[in-house]
């Protein structure tokens, strides 16, 4: 009988859905309602961030999902170098070689890790895809035409910051530890030759639509967070640190986080901001933010012990911002 | 809740987002949130989609032991817990498909243009009130004048060629200038075609494919247009210090989506425009000049002409760039 309930809620559900696809033109809620602009604005800002990471969710988890079913663990181990010193360098550059933003890039990784990939080997690819990106460059390029250090400061640091990344990880962990969640732990997949094509493509869809739900949550989440920094952050705060040798990149860099902008586009956001905030504060805001904000960390939430997530953050930030401060120092 | 419910429900939910997308890419107002240069991705999006809800409300691995014992990722797991806690997630996933079939239509103004700021009120912050006080940065602030004074002689210089005829340039100079301009690609060399455009007409009309280029090249050299006609569409806003006559005509622009938006317009000044509201669609034609506004080197309309206007279908411009030209 309690189901029976259930299952009528959810018919009730799929009816209103159904409902307002209909009929949100004649309703014309947003004219009848009197909802205050801001609160519209924010829900317009949280759909186009939730909106916009979506399609790069699903080929992230497609990705994975593929991963999972065709590419077996031998093959991974046969690409990376033993020597775990020696593999974070072709991991820089396989991260910079293949367009994954951070959406993508996280159920990617976590699957390359349960298929064996050292852990800092894993993270080194995990903050260096989005941003050694050929799109990323490209778009950086044009919104920073006129002051070209910033496209080649924005490359090289976030070069040498994912080496170091890789470093510290390796220093603190030498992979004895498992970061994954538990339901999310290692897998022994070798029965998987035995299943048949159909079944295999069965799948992949199975584990795309679960993957979708494990992620979506903490996205969601997280979109609304942003969107509500967006919508109630007046940027003029943020001018009185603007030229601060030391609080200028730490507060671009914070500004980096909570905004979650896709590293294709945050070039523009920092291109807008270029003229009250100094060179160096300007390149830790598109370093930093590919690397991590507030988007991917729920992201990896999904995957990682909160502990491991917590501990990833402090490692990029107290490496981006001396690795800044450094370069401010040098070129200015 | 037993498995068979949770993939119910997420068959509806996925359901929902397949017919969200699909209202949204109907109606058009898929750009209200995101570039059309995107587009692309979301059919991608909307099929597959589509295909998951569809394969989710069929799917039957319930009792596919099969499946569970070559998998063990746990996906289980996924669905065991508190009913409060899934009645927060499902609604996390719900609220959404909702408000977006309901709220589409929204169009960012003035209430978020005020938060993001006008591009001149902040550098004018910069420079003048919050620094005055200490020494160092006015030092800062003075350099960024002087360079920004020594480009302007530069873009003058540049700006003076299109007076000459273009044949009577020999052709090395021709070539120096184009070598230069690879090497800074300012606003002038990533819209020349514009540039040139606008320097040739007496009257420029800011179209929603030349608004971004438009004001970029007024931006960087105000000088150069002054004295041509200029017609203008686009929202009015002012900032919390402008006074009555003062407003900012102007539309935002986005990159990829709509939490990149930039405020891209011009500071409008005249008695008449006290009457005018926040958020109102107007068309200005008037003439190019420059106002010395706090050291700062701005474009603004002359003998202006008002109409009010309703708002476009597509009230946001989008940054549009040829990646091949490069």
């Amino acid at each position: 009988m309690k189901g029976f309930l259930r299952e009528g809620v959810i018919y009730a559900l799929l009816f209103l859905i159904f409902f307002a696809f209909l009929f949100a033109d004649t309703l014309a809620l947003d004219d009848r309602l009197n909802i205050p602009n801001r609160v519209l604005d924010f829900n317009t800002i949280f759909l186009s961030i939730f909106l916009e990471a979506i399609p790069f969710v699903l080929l992230g988890v497609f990705v994975s999902s593929i991963i999972q079913v065709f590419v077996s663990d031998q093959t991974i181990q046969k690409y990376i170098p033993s020597n775990p010193l020696g593999a974070i360098f072709p991991a820089v550059i396989a991260g910079a070689i293949f367009p994954i933003c951070e959406c993508a890039i996280v159920p990617i990784v976590r699957r390359l890790m349960q298929k064996g990939m050292k852990l800092h080997v894993a993270m080194v690819i995990l903050v260096s895809a989005p941003v050694l990106n050929p799109i990323v460059l490209l778009s950086t390029f044009y919104a920073f035409s006129s002051d070209l250090i910033v496209v080649y400061a924005r490359m090289g640091l976030a070069f040498l910051i994912a080496m170091l990344v890789g470093l510290v990880i390796y220093a603190l962990y030498r992979n004895k530890m498992n970061p994954l969640r538990e339901q999310f732990g290692a897998i022994t997949h070798e029965h998987q030759a035995n299943r048949s094509f159909a079944q295999k493509i069965k799948d992949i869809f199975y584990h795309a639509s679960d993957e979708f739900f494990t992620m979506g949550k903490f996205l969601l989440i997280g979109a609304a967070f942003a969107s509500f920094i967006q919508t109630f952050l007046a940027r003029e705060v943020l001018v009185q640190f603007g030229m601060d040798p030391f609080l200028g990149p730490a507060v671009m860099m914070a500004f980096a986080y909570f905004l979650s902008l896709c590293s294709e586009a945050d070039a523009f956001v920092g291109a807008s901001l270029s003229q009250i905030f100094s060179t160096s504060s300007i390149v830790a805001f598109l370093v930093y933010g590919p690397m991590m904000d507030l988007k991917n960390t729920l992201l990896m939430l999904a995957y990682f012990k909160a502990r491991f997530v917590f501990t990833l953050i402090a490692v990029v930030t107290f490496i981006v911002y001396p690795v800044i401060l450094i370069f401010q120092a040098l070129m200015f | 809740m037993s498995k068979t419910t949770h993939l119910f429900i997420r068959g509806v939910i996925l359901l929902g987002f397949t017919m969200l997308l699909f209202q949204l890419i109907w109606t058009g107002d898929i750009n209200r949130f995101i570039a059309p240069r995107m587009m692309p991705y979301f059919y991608f999006a909307l099929i597959v989609m589509g295909v998951l809800g569809t394969i989710q409300l069929f799917r039957n691995d319930i009792d596919d032991h099969d499946h569970h014992e070559s998998c063990h990722c746990a996906h289980d797991h996924d669905y065991q817990g508190s009913k409060k806690k899934f009645a927060f997630i499902y609604a996390l996933f719900i609220i959404p498909i909702f408000t977006g079939l309901l709220f589409s239509g929204h169009v960012l103004g003035s209430s978020q243009a005020q938060t993001m700021g006008f591009k001149h009120e902040l550098r004018l912050a910069t420079e003048t009130g919050i620094y005055a006080n200490n020494e160092e940065s006015q030092q800062v602030a003075q350099q960024i004048e002087q360079d920004r004074e020594e480009s302007a002689t530069d873009n003058n210089d540049s700006s003076g060629i299109p007076e000459i005829d273009e044949d009577e340039v020999p052709e090395e100079y021709r070539e120096h200038d184009e070598e230069r301009n690879i090497e800074v690609l300012t606003p002038e060399s990533m819209y020349p075609e514009l540039k040139e455009e606008m320097l040739a007409t007496d009257h420029i009309v800011m179209t929603e494919d030349n608004y971004v280029g438009v004001i970029s090249l007024l931006e960087e050299n105000p000088d150069a247009y002054v004295g041509k006609e200029l017609t203008i569409e686009g929202f009015t806003f002012r900032e919390s210090d402008f006074s009555n006559d003062q407003l900012v005509v102007g539309r935002f622009g986005i990159t990829c989506c709509t939490a990149d938006a930039g405020i891209f317009g011009l500071l409008l000044e005249d008695d008449r425009l006290q009457e005018i509201r926040d958020d109102t669609w107007l068309r200005v034609t008037g003439t190019i000049e420059t106002i010395e506004y706090n050291n700062w080197q701005l474009a603004t309309l002359k003998d202006i002409e008002i109409e009010r206007i309703d708002q476009p279908d597509d009230p946001y411009v989008y940054e549009q760039f040829d990646y091949s030209e490069l």
